[in-house]
């Protein structure tokens, strides 16, 4: 489990983006003008530190409502943190500065309206103190240039992702903040997208994506953070994420025919299995050579067997110790505060 | 880049997609209706308004027109800014605005004037259009006080307009709440605000729609101080002589100033502390 108060994976003099126990929450109600202590406060981030190094693509995953846009907003400047510090390159700035550094590409932008691609990319160019000749490098970029011309309505999901990611691009931001990237793109604009975010990475970009997909995330980021209750609960490369929760040497044995998958008990260490039809699974712990050589023995058909990757939920189950009607569905409003004690929190 | 030469880019992007909107579209007709139109029936050398009065000079018949202006010129404006703010909450590009280097009272000015731009600039061309039919009728033109005074006073009831809707925007979280807000407020001044001044003249004792009762005159004119149509009227006013409602030129340029400044401070706010 991540300690607070302690910057995970580098040390302070290498991190280009630095987090420390930073907290926010959310005003839900009650509200009353000037007078803040009767505000109502809801979810948010908790006690929130992390660091990261110059060029390293970070993967921010968690359920629903786990604080992963939250943190995204604040890195960005669109919320003041109410503690903690955002430090780059060592320095700590205001939000204004903090903004002329990141890049920010938020969830489900619905683009709509007459505005052309050229000049919306224009018009952020100027918000963003750059020349409007960059919307067209820009639009190249995201592969967007032979609709520059075409009114922003027309555009496909997968190419309003592409124009986010091109606004997020301008001023050449060296931390990109990109939240649910992914959605709503087809296999392919999915696979160039993940290689052009290896490609900036590779020139210095810091990236941060969040997703709750984490197995389109573990081909392209260094390090993964599991968010749960506005808190990090786990941060490390997806191999040390899955050591310490207990995945690591768990492979996943399929086969077919009609067998009983009792009769694995006393071949494995079974940590879960199931059965349709005619296929059945098994999550098994410590594979041997052996051990798959005796179900051969026994005229088992194996189709195949691979390192077991474990799914959003089964980190997420691993690293709560909760079920997953707890972790999602049927969250009480109770399950926002935080898990971690607070000190002086002014509500 | 120069931070005001962005900020008047900024605008003229709103202004541009405004002007060539829908709304815009379905609004000009009647603002041609409201503002030429008015101008062009008050300019008629019959015509006899209520009490018997005939308007005589440029500036009556301009005064007049401004029923036509109060009627269409503000909700022009409320219609083009009700949503300015919520539909970009909305879809999200808020977000992403706010994200952005410029800081959030920079985008507030931009925002503003291209909002009070795309409702003013057709406004002002109707009211050209009123001054050329009243010129046709009676050949009477407004001096060049008079003409700067009008086109003053419809700029900033514009810009009022303007940013009301605008603070409503900030505050909804989805479009119905801005349209009832925008629409509400506007309704209030133009058409319930001599329902207000009718209740406190009640109930301070004062008769109720009695043009020669100066105490009448004076509480009307002093409760308009306390609502954009009022203050607009007050400063046409201030160039028909013989027009005396107790209010003098510094309250009106008072009521002008605070008027333009109290809803322009509360949207900075709002946009400063704004959350999504």
């Amino acid at each position: 489990m991540l300690m607070p108060h302690v910057c995970m994976g580098l040390t302070m003099a290498e991190a280009h983006l630095e987090v420390q126990q930073l907290h926010f929450r959310h005003t839900i109600a009650g509200r009353i003008p000037l007078i803040r202590k009767h505000a109502i406060l809801g979810g948010g981030v908790f006690d929130c530190s992390f660091s990261i190094e110059r060029g390293e693509i970070l993967g921010l995953v968690g359920a629903n409502g786990a604080g992963k846009t939250t943190l995204l907003r604040l890195l960005a400047g669109i919320h003041a943190p109410h503690k903690g510090d955002i430090r780059v390159d060592g320095k700590k700035g205001s939000t204004s500065q903090l903004r002329t550094k990141i890049g920010h590409m938020p969830e489900h932008i619905r683009w709509n309206g007459n505005k052309t691609l050229q000049e919306i990319m224009e018009e952020f160019c100027i918000l963003n103190n750059e020349d409007t000749t960059t919307a067209a490098k820009l639009l190249e970029l995201v592969g967007l240039i032979d609709q520059h011309h075409d009114p922003v309505y027309r555009l496909s999901q997968g190419m309003r992702q592409r124009l986010s990611l091109g606004v997020a691009l301008i001023g050449s931001p060296e931390i990109l903040l990109l939240d649910e990237p992914f959605n709503g793109l087809d296999p392919i604009a999915s696979a160039s997208f993940q290689n052009m975010l290896k490609k900036l990475a590779s020139k210095g970009v810091t990236i941060i994506i969040s997703s709750h997909l984490v197995y389109d995330l573990r081909t392209l980021v260094d390090r993964i953070a599991i968010m749960h209750r506005g808190q990090l609960i786990e941060e490390g490369t997806m191999e040390d994420v899955s050591k310490k929760l207990g995945f690591h040497g768990m492979y996943e044995i399929k086969g077919n025919g009609d067998v009983e998958v009792e009769q694995f008990f006393e071949i494995h260490n079974v940590v879960e299995h199931s059965k349709n039809e005619n296929r059945w699974t098994l999550i098994v712990r410590d594979v041997t050579s052996t051990s798959i050589q005796t179900m051969f023995e026994k005229n088992v058909k194996v189709t195949s067997w691979t390192p077991f990757e474990p799914s959003l939920v089964d980190l997420l189950q691993s690293a709560t110790g909760m079920e997953l009607d707890e972790i999602s569905m049927e969250v009480k409003p109770q399950m926002m505060v935080p898990l971690r004690s607070e000190v002086d929190e002014d509500e | 880049m120069n931070e005001n030469r962005r900020i008047l880019m900024l605008s003229s992007i709103v202004r541009k997609e405004l002007l060539y909107s829908n709304r815009t579209k379905i609004m000009f007709p009647i603002l041609l209706l409201f503002i030429p139109g008015f101008a062009w029936g008050f300019s008629d050398p019959q015509v006899v308004l209520p009490g018997g009065v005939q308007p005589e000079t440029a500036m009556e018949i301009l005064y007049y027109t401004s029923i036509g202006i109060l009627f269409s010129a503000t909700v022009f404006a409320v219609l083009h800014a009700h949503d300015g703010i919520s539909r970009e909450r909305i879809s999200g590009v808020l977000e992403l605005r706010l994200s952005q280097p410029m800081s959030r009272s920079k985008q507030t000015y931009a925002l503003v004037f291209g909002y009070w731009q795309s409702s003013f600039l057709p406004v002002a061309f109707c009211s050209l259009l009123a001054m050329i039919a009243m010129f046709a009728r009676t050949g009477l033109l407004p001096s060049f006080l008079e003409l700067l005074t009008f086109i003053f006073a419809v700029a900033v009831l514009v810009l009022w307009y303007t940013l009301l809707a605008l603070i409503a925007s900030s505050f909804a979280k989805e479009q119905s709440t801005s349209i009832a807000f925008g629409i509400g407020t506007w309704f209030l001044f133009t058409f319930l605000w001599a329902l207000v001044t009718s209740m406190v003249a009640f109930a301070s004792g004062v008769a109720v729609g009695q043009p020669n009762d100066p105490e009448w005159v004076r509480l009307e004119g002093h409760l308009d101080l306390l609502s954009p149509n009022g203050v607009f009227h007050h400063l046409l006013e201030l160039c028909i002589p013989g027009i005396e409602r107790g209010v003098s030129t510094a309250m009106t340029l008072l009521g002008v100033i605070l008027w333009t400044l109290l809803p322009w401070l509360v949207l900075k706010r709002r946009i400063q502390h704004l959350t999504l």
